[in-house]
């Protein structure tokens, strides 16, 4: 208990103080990115909550980039760290509690690659929102009742864009309602409670595209809607895929979301990404037990199946992870000699398809024999 | 491949059995004791208390005992315990304003009276006092808002009505005027602080009831209120199982900080002199001493204890009342 | 046929009142449902389907008498629950019990697992006192709980395993039919196929009922034998599992079931995707209320209800254009 107290002490002082230094030095958050064509490239990032309970390693060394244009889907469970992920690219993880206490965010700004994780304040306002934006999940909640819907679109405009007069704006705010298929008259003059479930969300999204972002987050962007209206966004969002020249990065639990949006597809599980691959690779030759599972434990329309398959037990508890593979002990091709060892290594399955599983990897090698067992 | 699996559910299975179960109310009780201003809160009250019950045990005056002084000897005696000495009237005289010595700690009081004792007093009459109305408040606070929120429809209506129009009751004048009729009944200053506490219970039992009857009403449309209905729980064990255990927190942290803001409504009271009066020491008679400029500017050891003990019990009711409700709800403290 | 059914709900009705002004009085009502039939055979699974404001749950609900029905009538063996007395209705309780959504708010958070199953089956006496800590353990068992769980607290437990507990508190009462409103759709993905395997198993042990209410259409497919597609408080299409899936008829149902997405990236559905929002239920358009977003809209579909019509393979649907067909 003490150590606990004594840690979280140690770590949000260490928090404050970053928090407070000003003239950070260019040169501490300058990078280059390993690869020019990606925007963003998370490398072993590590979040963690510094709770009362003890440190909640919500994300534990996460690897994956986001290319330039394309769309990322990123799967799993609740708790498994996905949300903490686009926080921590956001930087708007709740402090002092959540830090990021290792790792690299490489961002590929237009002048100069940057980590975000050591970015300072200042900078980070201007990435965010400006270059970054993101879609939430409840769209309720993500807009100021007391302010009609025009009103908040150029907010944010004249935020970013001060010089912007006022013609301009209010072209640009049509031009933005009209983006996103909402061209009623006088819609810029409504309130948010004026509008329905759908709608909201194709304002925030509206928001989320007014500065022309080069990364957008979409954290459960249909999630809260009914079927109809989801498919609505959904086919709205792919459409705006081509229109803007943006990535963007989709979280979501549902699977059928992603196969339809993502060109790539990270699973996490437990704060670590288990499986990463082109849409094809996870949704064709899904490899890690977890993914596997996960696929074959929704019934599917139209298809018949006998039983669902169903993953047993629970995920984790998040304090005192052990250092053996998270997924052992719900797995079905665990094997206590060699899963019990270290946490498993991501390992290249083709150029594009990554696993993190010991079993998967011995499946390939002896061409599928291990399944006998 | 099934032995792993078996394996892990016996590993699974004696981590669950060596975890300590606590139950909800355990819990409360250990995230109170986490709160430090919480425990001073309890320290100061449980301070106070024992000062208030245990003290005028020992204390060797007593709550009305006036002590004399005699001019030609300088001796100092008590009117009730020596009242033979009382007879050199030319030179006995009421040892008022007394300075403060090993026998009188905080000195004597305009009227010769001790006044370290008559703090213990004053605590013990103002905790009593607060407690009591508390009490009256919360059973007919609860009661009525229960009622209110249970039921609904036309009864809620004319309670909420009735809680409404006792809003709008200035207090203060109300008082001054109970006060002035107590006097017109000729009801003796012992009987009249039982007259207080009930007509204080009695006009604010409203705002309880308001806030049991949201309360009520919130838990009512909880999904587990509406499985005991479709189990065909009947009315009186969902009241006393399900509605009154959780609308609990709620009360319980309104009533400590009620505890903290009667002690203060009942000094402003006998401040202003319709409260309790003398000879019956309260917190707030002992402050009204102010009143006198001499007392104000020279004789700090008069008001500024009761002032202090005043600060003290509000405070720490306060700290109680938060610590409680941070324990109970730790969503809500962010 | 009619013998089999265990439940068979006639033309029920349920209007909200819409309250205004200072003297309360009715101003119009939200009509959550509006005229629905339907039957549950016994030892089968009803799927209900819908979007949000359909009148789905209000039809679960008003089923267990948690709100009070406008009109119409539910037999459930042989007698009316709509118009049951207050005694007829507590022996009634135990035969249907519900499954709620939110296993977060459906758990008394200040009472013991063991107390939370066995509440209702003291109230009932359902078993002797002497039999009851094993009858409660035996439930508890039945649903994947483990038996040391019987004097732990709600809080202690992650979703999966709350809905369980709410579970096997509707199973020990031995009911006969189970309303599971959503009982999934909170859970994780993974945590959801074991509650829906539990209650699949469930029913073939006890032969359980279920009418399952869930705005998932994969999951509804998964587990029912008859579905109901609802939207405004009406069934619009109401057929076999097999055949409403295969075949759908109503346009609603069609571009519902076009838009669940498919977990598959080579797979490209040709969507229909409908226009606009539901409309209120306060207000619902007149005529066939679909019509406001119907692809298909023809005049008539305006100023005529459509009839609720077989049209073979008991496949009933409300729709003016099968009548043109």
């Amino acid at each position: 208990m003490k150590e606990i107290k004594a840690l979280n002490k140690k770590m949000y002082k260490k928090f404050n103080q970053e928090k407070k230094r000003n003239n950070v030095p260019e040169s501490e958050y300058v990078t280059e990115m390993r690869n020019p064509q990606n925007i963003v490239e998370f490398d072993n990032l590590k979040t963690y909550f510094y709770t009362d309970q003890g440190t909640v390693k919500a994300v534990d060394g996460v690897t994956f980039e986001i290319p330039m244009g394309k769309t990322i889907g990123i799967v799993g469970e609740s708790g498994c760290g996905k949300s903490v992920t686009s926080l921590s690219l956001m930087r708007l993880l709740q402090g002092p509690q959540g830090q990021i206490s290792g790792g690299e965010i490489r961002y590929n700004r237009d002048e100069q690659p940057v980590d975000i994780a050591k970015v300072p304040v200042k900078l980070m306002q201007k990435i965010r929102g400006n270059e970054i934006s993101m879609i939430f999940q409840e769209p309720m909640t993500s807009l100021n009742p007391v302010f009609t819907i025009g009103d908040q679109l150029s907010e944010i405009l004249k935020l970013h864009n001060p010089d912007m007069d006022k013609k301009d704006m209010e072209e640009r705010v049509i031009e933005l309602l009209r983006l996103v298929g909402i061209v009623r008259d006088g819609i810029s003059d409504s309130y948010p409670h004026e509008l329905s479930g759908g709608m909201k969300q194709r304002v925030v999204i509206a928001m989320a595209l007014a500065c022309n972002p080069r990364l957008i987050i979409a954290d459960e962007p249909t999630t809260a809607l009914d079927v109809t209206i989801q498919a609505q966004i959904l086919d709205l969002l792919r459409n705006l895929k081509d229109k803007i020249n943006a990535s963007i990065m989709l979280i979501t639990h549902d699977l059928g979301v992603v196969a339809e949006m993502a060109d790539y597809v990270v699973v996490m599980y437990a704060g670590r990404v288990v499986e990463q691959g082109t849409a094809q690779d996870i949704f064709h030759n899904p490899a890690h037990p977890y993914t596997v599972g996960l696929m074959k434990s929704r019934p599917v329309l139209n298809e018949e199946i006998g039983r669902l398959y169903s993953i047993p037990g629970n995920v984790p508890n998040p304090i005192n992870m052990p250092s053996h593979c998270y997924f052992k002990n719900r797995c079905e091709k665990g094997v206590e000699k060699i899963c019990g060892g270290e946490y498993p290594p991501m390992i290249d399955l083709s150029e594009t398809h990554k696993v993190a599983c010991y079993r998967c990897n011995e499946a390939v090698q002896e061409g599928g024999e291990a399944d006998g067992n | 491949m099934a032995e792993i699996q078996s394996i892990n559910e016996q590993e699974v299975i004696e981590h669950e059995k060596s975890q300590v179960v606590y139950t909800p109310g355990q819990l409360v009780i250990k995230r109170f004791f986490r709160n430090k201003l919480a425990i001073l809160g309890l320290g100061i009250i449980i301070a106070v208390v024992l000062f208030a019950v245990i003290g005028p045990m020992i204390s060797p005056h007593g709550e009305s005992e006036i002590f004399y002084k005699n001019d030609s000897t300088g001796e100092i005696f008590s009117g009730t315990k020596e009242p033979e000495k009382l007879k050199d009237i030319a030179n006995v005289g009421v040892y008022v304003k007394g300075e403060m010595d090993s026998q009188f700690w905080l000195g004597t009081d305009a009227n010769g009276m001790d006044t370290f004792t008559r703090l213990m007093y004053g605590c013990r009459i103002s905790l009593m006092f607060s407690i009591v109305v508390t009490i009256i408040e919360m059973l007919l606070g609860i009661t009525l808002g229960g009622i209110a929120g249970y039921y609904g429809g036309k009864v809620d209506m004319i309670i909420m009505r009735l809680v409404e129009i006792f809003y709008c009751i200035p207090f203060v004048p109300l008082m001054l005027l109970v006060s002035t009729m107590m006097v017109a009944f000729g009801i003796l200053p012992e009987q009249k602080i039982y007259w207080l506490m009930m007509i204080m219970g009695f006009f604010n039992w409203s705002g309880v009831a308001r806030m049991v009857r949201g309360q009520v009403l919130t838990i009512r449309e909880m999904d587990y209120m509406q499985a005991a209905e479709a189990g065909g729980i009947s009315v009186r064990r969902k009241i006393f199982k399900h509605l009154i255990p959780n609308a609990m927190p709620v009360i319980i942290v309104m009533a400590s900080m009620d505890l903290g803001s009667f002690i203060l409504t009942e000094s402003t009271l006998s401040y202003l002199g319709v409260g309790i009066s003398t000879p019956f020491a309260s917190l707030g008679t002992m402050i009204q001493a102010v009143n006198q400029s001499v007392i104000l500017k020279n004789y700090l050891n008069l008001w500024i204890p009761p002032g202090i003990m005043l600060l003290l019990i509000v405070l720490a009711f306060n700290f109680i009342g938060d610590g409680l409700r941070d324990a109970f709800d730790p969503k809500m403290k962010r | 046929m009619a013998t089999d059914n265990i439940l068979e709900v006639r033309n029920m009705v349920k209007h909200y009142p819409i309250k205004a002004g200072v003297f309360q009085h009715t101003v119009g009502h939200v009509k959550s449902v509006d005229g629905v039939s339907f039957n549950i055979g016994r030892g089968k699974t009803f799927g209900l389907v819908g979007e949000s404001g359909c009148g789905k749950t209000t039809i679960g609900r008003t089923l267990l008498r948690l709100t009070e029905p406008t009109s119409g009538e539910a037999i459930l063996n042989g007698k009316d629950i709509f118009k049951m007395k207050k005694r007829e209705l507590k022996e009634m309780r135990p035969h249907v019990q519900m499954i709620f959504q939110d296993p977060y708010s459906s758990l008394d958070p200040r009472m013991p697992v063991g107390e939370i199953i066995g509440e209702a089956v003291k109230e009932h006496n359902i078993v002797s006192k002497a039999d009851y800590r094993d009858y409660v353990l035996n439930i508890m068992e039945d649903c994947g709980l483990r038996t040391y769980y019987i004097d732990r607290y709600p809080h202690e437990f992650s979703g999966g395993q709350r809905q369980r507990i709410c579970i096997a508190r509707a199973l020990a009462l031995n009911p006969s039919l189970i309303v599971a409103d959503e009982p999934v759709s909170a859970l994780d993905v993974s945590i959801q196929a074991q509650v829906i395997n539990l209650m699949r198993d469930l029913q073939e042990k006890r032969n359980l009922s279920y009418l399952f209410i869930s705005h998932d259409l994969s999951v509804v497919e998964y587990i029912s034998d008859v579905v109901g597609v609802m939207y405004l408080g009406n069934l619009v299409e109401m057929a076999p599992k097999k055949e409403l899936f295969k075949n759908p008829q109503h346009p609603y149902t069609k571009a519902l079931l076009s838009a669940v997405p498919i977990p598959d990236p080579d797979v490209k559905m040709k969507r229909i995707i409908l226009e606009g929002d539901i409309p209120s239920p306060a207000n619902p358009p007149s005529g066939c209320k679909f019509h406001t977003r119907c692809p298909y809209a023809k005049p008539i579909c305006k100023e005529k209800v459509p009839e609720f019509k077989d049209y073979g393979n008991d496949h009933q649907i409300a729709c003016h254009l099968m009548d043109e067909k």
